[in-house]
């Protein structure tokens, strides 16, 4: 029971009642059949379930849709005491579930879909069926750093501002100051700020600037990557693009073309 | 998964391991870590590449061997060419990029979907920006003809920065269409070719993707940047230039855009490159622009043989094109410059006169209404006038050397022709393959007409 009560937590923690506006009213009474398992709680879930619950059940008798029960496989308490540890599920397990997961049906997945998302905009992120299933089989939210939750971000926030802080606070204190003309006048990419406009420059600026550019770029790719949990292809491919990249860059390196020549 | 991708990857990871090898053998003095293996290495990669896809296609689709062979026909001659053009390129930076040039083009002649035809554009057209960029004529040879210091660098921005709006475009049509359709595929596309080119809004956008795609191959209304590019790069990477890419662009067309496009706007652009293509040579005082306004010209034939003559002819013509092209820029004799001559110009014996008389005679024996006649008169007109100018430079180069003796100083065609002549690297390779070229032009026709003699 305690479990359950974890889990209930979890999607009051992971989907915000403020987004629940842009979600169609179809989902939105499927929400507490999912989360709550009792026969009685399903009794009194709305009429538009049961309808679309017995439109799907017929559907399987007739062979056309495999009916996917989502209330037991993923919240059944018992299923879960009986594996032998609650928190990860056997191999067997889940290579069972891996065959299994290909025959949800359609509005099954659309309602995991929007489970899964903590805003509508992330919702667009979250689509990959390995990051429903971790998040429908998940028994203890809060401490998880995967997806669903808002939580990763405060953790981001915390540490981004602590270690901000430090390098900020701890030249202040301890490093000895010596201010001159030129550590005191402002910084502009190593130019005079305040000097003639034509003045003629190096060119190895801008291979700097390229360079800086380039891989300011690839940070482009990396968000999207993060953000979409990636599967084992993507994750390969990604690390083929990164070993390109600093293969590029080992040859960039190694021909010469950072030295500095004036 | 992994073993339709195996050939791509392999070849990923080796181009990887050839980076780093070229990087030590070019900082280190060490024997064993010889530059020459590299360019070795460079040089087979392709081969492999190729085999090692064609291997993959036979265990993906089981079907024959030869049946492979002859589906990719294509994809060889790439191979070859790739690999004629690497050999007269000296640093490794060049060979690597041409490396990375094919294999755009070579998945450019396999891709079905407008994103990957996108991508494969772009790794070429990159490559070829950078390969630009390298191999630039030095201010000296600019000055002796005529030309301004550093137009060699000017002409490789300006076709950096035309060749990046160009893509713009084409992306931005693309994503139009996509609007519009909702898909990228261009099977799915085939599947619906009527409804899909009945649709005013398409046929518009139809219109100005082929506005972009004309702009890389070169075709007459957008060649500008051609002409300036042949003028100011170095020999080896006009010959790269002039063949390549037509070849992997036309090659795509063939396999995958003519079924799904039937429309002929293009007829307009066929009629603009051979209209200027002809015209616009006469009086150009460096020879090398004449031959970029020759190449329009060629283009606009090879363009009109897709939509009208067909891919046999296409094929045959665009071969001997090729062939002609390789013994221009490896030139190093008159002699040999006045076969190409007579062969681009189109006279009878050489093989050159076979590929455009198949051309007009397909598109003679097909359908002539309305705008196929109207094309194929203006076609044959501007390729009779196109007669004059070539014999004209063959004239020059025969008549005026003879009767002073010596190189006139002032800045016409002779000078400027006989100059790259004397320089011409001539090595063991290039003699080899530069009689290949001659015997193949003159020797093919045997083979093109021995189906009507015998």
């Amino acid at each position: 029971m305690a479990l359950r009560g974890a889990v209930k937590n979890t999607f009051n923690v992971g989907f915000p009642r403020f987004f629940a506006g842009s979600i169609s009213p179809l989902t939105e009474g499927l929400i507490p059949a999912v989360l709550e398992s009792d026969e009685k709680e399903q009794q009194s879930s709305s009429l538009m379930v049961n309808a679309q619950k017995n439109l799907l059940e017929s559907a399987a008798a007739l062979g056309k849709v495999q009916l996917f029960n989502c209330n037991q496989r993923a919240f059944s308490t018992t299923s879960i005491a009986s594996s032998l540890s609650p928190l990860r599920p056997s191999l067997k397990q889940t290579l069972l579930k891996r065959t299994t997961n290909q025959a949800i049906p359609l509005p099954y997945q659309i309602q995991r879909r929007q489970l899964n998302a903590w805003s509508p905009a992330q919702r667009y992120f979250v689509e990959g069926d390995h990051v429903i299933n971790a998040e429908i089989n998940r028994t203890f939210q809060f401490t998880g750093l995967d997806s669903g939750s808002f939580y990763p971000f405060v953790v981001y926030t915390v540490i981004a501002t602590a270690i901000a802080t430090v390098f900020m606070v701890l030249p202040w204190l301890v490093a000895p100051q010596r201010v001159d003309l030129d550590k005191s006048s402002a910084y502009e990419c190593g130019f005079d700020a305040f000097g003639e406009a034509r003045q003629t420059f190096s060119v190895s600026f801008y291979l700097v600037s390229i360079m800086y550019l380039l891989f300011d770029i690839e940070i482009c790719y990396l968000f999207p990557y993060v953000m979409s949990h990636a599967n084992p292809q993507m994750f390969w491919t990604m690390n083929l693009f990164l070993s390109l990249l600093v293969v590029g860059f080992i040859y960039e390196w190694g021909v010469g073309a950072l030295e500095w020549r004036s | 998964m992994l073993w339709c991708i195996m050939a791509e990857l392999s070849l990923i990871i080796g181009l990887i391991m050839l980076i780093v090898y070229g990087l030590f053998s070019l900082s280190s003095k060490d024997v064993n870590l010889c530059l020459s293996d590299c360019y070795f290495f460079c040089s087979i990669l392709p081969i492999m590449f190729v085999l090692g896809s064609a291997i993959d296609f036979t265990n993906f689709y089981s079907s024959s061997f030869m049946g492979i062979v002859e589906n990719n026909i294509i994809d060889y001659l790439l191979v070859l060419l790739t690999i004629i053009i690497m050999s007269s390129f000296k640093t490794f930076e060049s060979k690597l990029l041409i490396l990375m040039a094919f294999i755009g083009q070579f998945f450019m002649l396999h891709c079905c979907d407008l994103v990957s035809f996108y991508i494969c554009l772009e790794i070429q057209n990159f490559s070829l920006m950078v390969l630009c960029g390298l191999q630039v004529r030095t201010n000296v040879e600019l000055n002796l003809i005529g030309q301004r210091p550093l137009a060699g660098v000017e002409s490789s921005i300006k076709y950096l920065l035309l060749s990046a709006f160009a893509s713009g475009f084409l992306l931005f049509w693309f994503s139009v269409l996509y609007l519009q359709t909702g898909m990228t595929c261009l099977t799915s596309y085939f599947s619906t070719p009527n409804d899909f080119n009945s649709a005013p809004a398409n046929s518009i956008i139809h219109m100005f993707i082929l506005l972009a795609l004309m702009f890389k191959l070169g075709a007459a209304p957008l060649h500008i940047w051609m002409i300036d590019i042949y003028i100011g790069v170095k020999r080896q990477l006009v010959l790269y230039i002039s063949t390549a890419p037509k070849l992997s662009l036309i090659g795509f067309w063939l396999s995958t855009w003519h079924s799904v496009w039937t429309d002929f706007t293009i007829l307009i652009f066929v009629a603009f490159s051979m209209i200027i293509g002809c015209f616009g040579a006469y009086n150009q005082p460096i020879l090398r622009s004449l031959f970029a306004f020759s190449t329009v010209n060629e283009i606009g034939l090879m363009l009109m043989a897709i939509e009208t003559a067909g891919f046999h002819s296409l094929l045959q013509h665009l071969s001997i094109y090729i062939v002609s092209m390789i013994l221009l820029w490896n030139n190093a004799d008159k002699r040999l410059f006045a076969i190409i001559a007579i062969s681009l110009a189109g006279l009878p014996p050489l093989s050159g006169f076979f590929g455009k008389a198949w051309i007009f005679g397909t598109v003679c024996t097909g359908s002539l209404s309305g705008p196929y006649l109207g094309i194929l008169i203006v076609s044959l007109f501007c390729t009779g006038l196109s007669l004059v100018y070539y014999l004209r430079v063959f004239r020059l180069f025969f008549m005026n050397q003879g009767s002073t003796g010596r190189p006139i100083q002032n800045q016409t065609i002779a000078t400027l022709s006989a100059r790259p002549l004397r320089r011409a690297y001539v090595n063991e390779f290039n003699t080899k393959l530069t009689s290949f070229c001659i015997i193949f032009l003159i020797f093919a026709p045997i083979f093109y007409i021995k189906p009507f003699v015998l």
